[in-house]
């Protein structure tokens, strides 16, 4: 099948930390591809190379088929078909739930305001924020935020989406609402790209689980291969780290 | 001691006379407003894009005019300027320009903090979902720092409306100036630097309820 994501030998340093030591994967046509990994070690940085939030210091990425890293590469087109869920919302304080989500869809995509509204509304019915329309984003609870974050993400049609721990910044009673939302996502075939620390949705929503340490992948596997029998010792120990159980 | 002739009714009758450099106080203050917002808003936008030299002399230039007294900076441009250039600009133009000047640095600040102090999330979403940088600054950057920003330049705008009596010292003929004059003319300095006080005071109040108004107004919700 077809691959939307094509990353090629990334590297990128922050001054003296080499975060990304040479970062390889290929993301095809519906794949929900879910990225483990410590805190620090790169994942977020990798995220945001995808669609050059970072401009990475060495490789190449494509987006269905175009180069993102191409100097001469439209960037704010080929973003526009990559969405983006980030851990702390970053929902448009100024304007309100349905004002978030027109606002690609008329400043970026050039509709007009009337078929952005019927757009709109669609996206936040499929998140079930269709009655907080007139609702500014600080008026909403962080579950409620983030679906938002989603359906602003989702209106724009993109070809892949990206989360960056969508659901770190969320009080645990709120966190499954906004998964029970991408896992909808996914089973209606879009194109994802997880970073997270959520095991359960890792293994009932993830196709691939790609496991990520020090700038680089170092295993990956379909989730029931990935759990049951993680090959690199740096991937047990990790596991065991974040599931809480004694060392065995 | 204790026995001053309080002479208010005589005093009153300059009133009209004080009240007719009115427009020139408002044209000394509007004009350096609007030029202190221009300057303010270069000096922002160059210093947070920091390209050098002009970053770091627009840096000199804030700090130079932010820890130097008015007046110095009025005498400058009135004596120690036309000295230095062989051109004598004229009183008014003297003063807006040292009023101005003096605006820009502060604005600048105001500015930059307004800028930078709407958080980097807000660019990232912006970006990603597709917008070019100047599309960015004029729909998600700057309605936000315009919120934050509006109320503190209010505050600037009724402080200037004030400070503009300064440049009663280079013979502006403002209603400061024209107190001073009422004052030498009857020799009843307290009564008329307390009538200039209360106009004063009766032009900006209303200001500055209109700022505290506007900085509840602009909470971001």
């Amino acid at each position: 099948m077809q691959n939307i994501v094509v990353v090629k030998d990334l590297h990128h340093s922050f001054g003296e930390l080499h975060v990304l030591q040479g970062v390889n994967i290929e993301v095809k046509k519906q794949e929900v591809v879910v990225i483990l990994g410590p805190s620090g070690s790169g994942k977020s940085t990798f995220l945001r190379c995808v669609n050059l939030l970072v401009n990475p210091d060495k490789g190449r990425v494509w987006v269905d088929g175009e180069e993102i890293t191409d100097p001469d590469a439209d960037v704010a087109r080929i973003r526009s078909t990559v969405g983006m869920v980030f851990q702390q919302f970053n929902l448009f304080p100024h304007m309100d739930a349905i004002g978030n989500v027109m606002e690609g869809l008329v400043t970026v995509l050039g509709k007009s305001k009337d078929e952005a509204r019927e757009l709109a509304l669609d996206e936040l019915k499929k998140v079930g924020l269709e009655d907080k329309l007139s609702a500014f984003p600080n008026n909403l609870s962080g579950g409620q935020q983030q679906r938002l974050a989603i359906a602003r993400a989702l209106a724009m049609k993109p070809k892949v989406m990206l989360f960056d721990e969508p659901t770190s910044a969320l009080d645990p009673e709120l966190i499954a609402e906004v998964l029970d939302a991408m896992k909808d996502m996914a089973d209606q075939g879009m194109t994802m790209l997880v970073v997270t620390h959520e095991l359960d949705f890792a293994k009932r929503v993830g196709q691939r689980i790609c496991m990520f340490d020090e700038g680089t992948f170092i295993e990956e596997g379909d989730p029931e291969e990935f759990f049951s029998r993680p090959k690199v010792e740096r991937t047990r120990k990790f596991l065991r780290q974040i599931t809480w159980e004694t060392d065995s | 001691m204790n026995n001053y002739n309080w002479q208010f009714e005589t005093a009153i009758k300059w009133i009209p006379y004080i009240l007719g450099g009115l427009k020139m106080t408002m044209l000394v203050a509007g004009v350096s407003m609007l030029m202190g917002v221009l300057i303010g808003m270069i000096v922002a936008i160059v210093r947070i894009n920091g390209k050098e030299p002009w970053s770091a002399i627009l840096a000199s230039y804030t700090e130079f005019f932010r820890t130097t007294p008015i007046l110095t900076q009025l005498i400058w441009v009135f004596f120690a300027l036309p000295l230095l250039s062989g051109f004598t600009p004229s009183s008014i133009a003297s003063a807006c320009t040292a009023l101005s000047l003096n605006m820009g640095a502060f604005l600048g600040e105001v500015f930059r903090a307004g800028i930078t102090s709407v958080p980097e999330g807000q660019r990232d979403a912006a970006l990603a979902i597709g917008m070019e940088t100047d599309k960015m600054y004029r729909r998600i950057v700057l309605p936000q720092a315009i919120r934050i920003v509006i109320p503190p330049v209010t505050t600037y705008w009724v402080s200037l409306f004030k400070d503009t009596s300064v440049v009663s010292v280079v013979a502006v003929s403002e209603m400061m100036f024209r107190a001073r004059y009422a004052a030498t003319q009857t020799f009843l300095y307290i009564e008329m630097f307390t009538i200039v006080g209360v106009m004063y005071v009766i032009f900006t109040w209303p200001q500055a309820r209109l700022s505290d108004f506007l900085y509840e107004r602009l909470r971001v919700k």
